[in-house]
Order: structure tokens, then sequence, then C-alpha cells
């Protein structure tokens, strides 16, 4: 009776630590934001314009050149995430140019690119999903992939590439958003 | 006895399970706060993890109205001269390696006062921001190519797919100008609008976009990112090449073994491929490199250029390539782990 009551407490325990490991996976979701506004708050909270960085993991760089009329400053945003998925997998990459308070700004140029790949259980790296959305004189650039292989297991890994440029540095701040869930 | 021991052992079970539930959310990174303004934190812990400023400066002075000129002309007797600004906002030093292509090819120049060579070593300290002197001599005349190119953690050798995968567009960065010399004459070119190499056409349905992907199989979407070698084998892979969904693209293609220019197979001196796509159009592209005879991982890359020779500045809307990106992109790095 002793060991029939151990056993189902093992069991018992064994169950919900299996649980905890499925579930959480499944409800998480990879996401990666960037000077994401609030308003009437400065944009960068999370970045020095002066050091022209962002502080919160992301891969930065910022780049100056000039045409033969005006200097252009230029931002590039990089982000990578990974996820496991159990129902399918959903990407989004956003990139915005946007004023103090949060309004769009059309600028001379904005892109991004989203790609996503997945590892077929350790078996290696495939290429999903690889797409961009550019604009000139434009505020927004944006791309989505939702996975059709539903129930799905192995890693997803997405990476989100985004580039915004603009003869005016002032005036405007580059926003961007990736998620992967 | 046994209920109080069936509870204490439920309450056990109880308290392991929160500790595992805590533990993966953290791990998956879920800090959702009501505001929505959290960030939620990378997921890679190997990632690049890059906070860096760069700039091309003609003059040695932190401010846009010093940047470089897209466009510069020059007298053949004038050496082309500028300033990398590099801004290192990281804990650790930020160490890269620095190089010019001249029309696709890299050409001796000066860094930072040393004696003219293809590759030099930098370095910038822990939350420092450096400029760097860079000349480049022997101009010849006519209109030229010129990209400054910066090559990322050189020395990381990690065969983790996860740093990998990180170097995927972005393991080498590159700054462009138009160099006119004496007279707007553009360099000839092996083959201009067409592909200056065999290929085979792949599927439409081909993931690519716009840029490049190195597999072991043609058309494959596979990526190639580590092997181990023998030294003095040779590796046969493709280059698989996409042009937009919606609009063409140009571009030229050159690798790189451990940052030096290697040609694009091994019975070719071809340095370059120099290609243009029609929207939607994706082939691959066999090539073949030479594995180095020193054991030890060696860094293979694939870098893709948009729009050879083409102007710098913003195009006109009703430019045939207006869509097309104009960034210098890597391939994911290939570690070759020579044996």
């Amino acid at each position: 009776m002793k060991r029939r009551n151990e056993m189902r407490a093992f069991s018992t325990l064994l169950a919900m630590l299996l649980v905890s490991v499925m579930v959480v996976p499944a409800v998480s979701a990879a996401e990666e934001k960037c000077w994401l506004f609030e308003e009437g708050k400065p944009w960068f909270e999370n970045a020095d314009k002066n050091k022209d960085v962002a502080f919160d993991g992301k891969e930065l760089v910022k780049w100056v050149s000039s045409s033969s009329t005006r200097s252009m400053v230029g931002w590039r945003v990089r982000t990578h995430m990974w996820d496991v998925p159990l129902f399918g997998e959903e990407s989004e990459h956003y990139s915005q140019a946007r004023d103090s308070q949060g309004y769009p700004v059309d600028i001379d140029y904005i892109k991004v690119r989203g790609r996503v790949w997945y590892d077929d259980d350790y078996q290696g790296y495939y290429l999903y999903f690889d797409d961009s959305d550019t604009h000139y004189n434009s505020a927004d650039a944006l791309v989505h992939y939702e996975d059709e292989h539903q129930g799905t297991t192995g890693t997803f890994y997405a990476r989100g590439d985004h580039w915004l440029e603009d003869g005016e540095d002032d005036k405007w701040y580059p926003v961007t958003t990736d998620t992967l869930h | 006895m046994e209920n109080c021991c069936r509870r204490f052992v439920f309450f056990f079970a109880v308290i392991i399970s929160i500790f595992v539930l805590v533990t993966y959310t953290n791990q998956y990174g879920i800090n959702n706060q009501d505001t929505g303004q959290k960030d939620i934190g990378t997921f890679d812990p190997h990632s690049l993890g890059d906070r860096v400023g760069i700039g091309l400066y003609a003059t040695p002075i932190h401010d846009p109205e010093y940047g470089m000129p897209s466009s510069v002309y020059l007298n053949h007797s004038a050496p082309l001269e500028c300033h990398l600004f590099f801004s290192n906002q990281r804990p650790d030093p930020g160490k890269f390696l620095v190089f010019v292509l001249m029309d696709f090819q890299q050409v001796p120049f000066r860094f930072e006062e040393q004696d003219a060579d293809i590759v030099f070593d930098a370095s910038v300290d822990p939350y420092e921001e450096k400029f760097f002197s860079i000349c480049i001599p022997n101009l010849t005349a006519g209109r030229h190519d010129v990209a400054i190119v910066l090559a990322m953690e050189p020395y990381n050798h990690s065969m983790d797919p996860s740093f990998r995968l990180s170097t995927d567009l972005s393991s080498v960065r590159g700054m462009r100008l138009n160099l006119i010399v004496d007279n707007d004459t553009r360099q000839k070119i092996p083959c201009d609008d067409c592909m200056n190499q065999p290929f085979e056409r792949c599927d439409p349905n081909y993931p690519l976009n716009d840029g490049l992907l190195l597999t072991k199989d043609a058309c494959s979407n596979k990526l190639w990112y580590a092997e181990n070698a023998t030294p003095g084998e040779t590796l046969s892979y493709w280059i698989n090449c996409a042009a937009g969904e919606e609009y063409p693209s140009k571009f030229a293609i050159i690798t790189l073994m451990d940052y030096r220019q290697i040609p694009i197979n091994i019975d070719t001196s071809d340095y370059a491929i120099f290609g243009e796509l029609a929207a939607g159009e994706k082939i691959s592209i066999p090539a073949a490199v030479p594995v180095p005879k020193e054991k030890g991982v060696h860094e293979f890359v694939a870098v893709w250029i948009p729009l050879p020779f083409e102007y710098q500045e913003k195009p006109s809307s009703n430019y045939k390539y207006y869509n097309q990106d104009k960034v210098l992109v890597s391939s994911v790095r290939v570690g070759l782990n020579v044996t």
C-alpha cells in the first residue's frame, strides 16, 4: 500500500514536470522590440543617440555617408530569435520611422527583411522564408510569415534586418519590432 | 501518516513544478508587462550583440556634415583618403578586420599610416570611439566602385550553429562610394546584364529572395555552415542567388577565405560573379573552394554586393533597380575545420 502511494506520488510529480516543460514553450513568444514609444516620452530610452547605439542586445549600426548634395544617416538594426513551436510558427518584422510623439515620418528609404530558418530535429537548418519590403519616401515597412507546417517540432530561428535612411537625422527615429511565436 | 506523507509529496511536486515554470519563463524571456513597453530580450546566447556606430568621413570629425560623399572626384595623381569611424559601446573590445574592394577586387591600401597591405587588424577599446585613417594609392583613370569593408568578429571560430546563423547578412559590412578619377568611364566587367558563370535554374518557389545562400546541393534550402575537411582537398558547393519576388536584381559576388579574396572556382581566375536576374528569377551557381593546408578552423564567406558600378545616390522612381536592397551583405560564415 505504502509502495503504491509512493509510486502514485512519484507519477504525479513526473506528470507535473512534463506538463511544465511542454506547456511553457508552447505559450512563450520570442519577441524583440526596439525603441518603442510612450507618447510624450523621449524615444531613446534604449539608445544613446550621441553614441549611435542601442542598449538592448540588438545589433545596431548607424552609418554616416554623404551624397553629393547632403549627408545621409542610415540605421541598420538586426535581430535574431529562437523559438520552439508546438502549434506552428509565426514571424513578423516591422520597421517604422517615427517622430518624438510617435507619429509617422516619411523618410528617403525604409526596408525590412525577415528570414526564418527551421532546424529539423538536428538534421540541419533549412531556409523556410525570406522576404523583404522596401519603400522610398515612406514611414513603414513590414513582412510577415506564417508556418504552414502545423504541429512541427524542432527549432525555428528568425532574423530581422531593418534599414532606415534619410538626410534628416533629427526629425525621426527608427522603431523596429520583431516577433516570433 | 500516509495522508501526511501524500500531502508532503504533493506539495513538493507543486513547488518543483513552480520552480520549473519560473525557470522556463526566464529562459524564454516571458516578461510581458501591461504597458507592452518591456524589451523581452534576445534568445541567442551567442549573438553578436553588436552596439556600434560606423561611418566614413572625409575628415576625422564626428558630424554627418563631414561624412564622405558617395561620389568622389579625384585627379589620378592623388590617392583616395578617408577616415573610418568606429564607436564601440560594448564592455568588450571591438575587434574587426578592414579591407578595400576596388572594382570588386581587394587592393593594397594604407591603414593608420602603416605600410600598404590587403587586410588590416583593428580594435577599439570598450566604450571607445575612434577614427582610422585610410589611404588608397595608385588609382587608375575612370569610374570605380569602391567599398570599405569591415569583417566583424574575425577570430570567433565557434562551430556552434547558433553563432554561425547569427553571422547571416552581417559578418561583413561595407560602405561604398563611386570614385571618379580623371574621367567617368566605367570599368569593363566580364559580363554586363547577364551571368558570367554557368548555373542551374531553381524552382520559383525556392524561398530565397534578393540575396544569396550557400548550400552543398543545387537549389537546396539546407544551409551549409560547417564542415570537417582535410588539408588541400577541394570542397564543392553551390551559390544560390535570387532576385526580389517583384523586382530585378543586379549583383556581384565575391568569396573570401579567412578574409582574403579567392577565385569563385578553382579552375578559373574569376575573382567575382557578375549577374542580373529578372524579378522572381532564382538560380544556383556551382563553385569550389580549396581547403587551406593549415589545421584549425578557417572562415569562408561569400559576399553579395548589389548594383555593381551603379551610382550610390538615391535613385529616381523610374530606375530599373529602384527596389533592390543596396547594402552589401554576407552569407552565413562557413566554418571549415581542417584536421
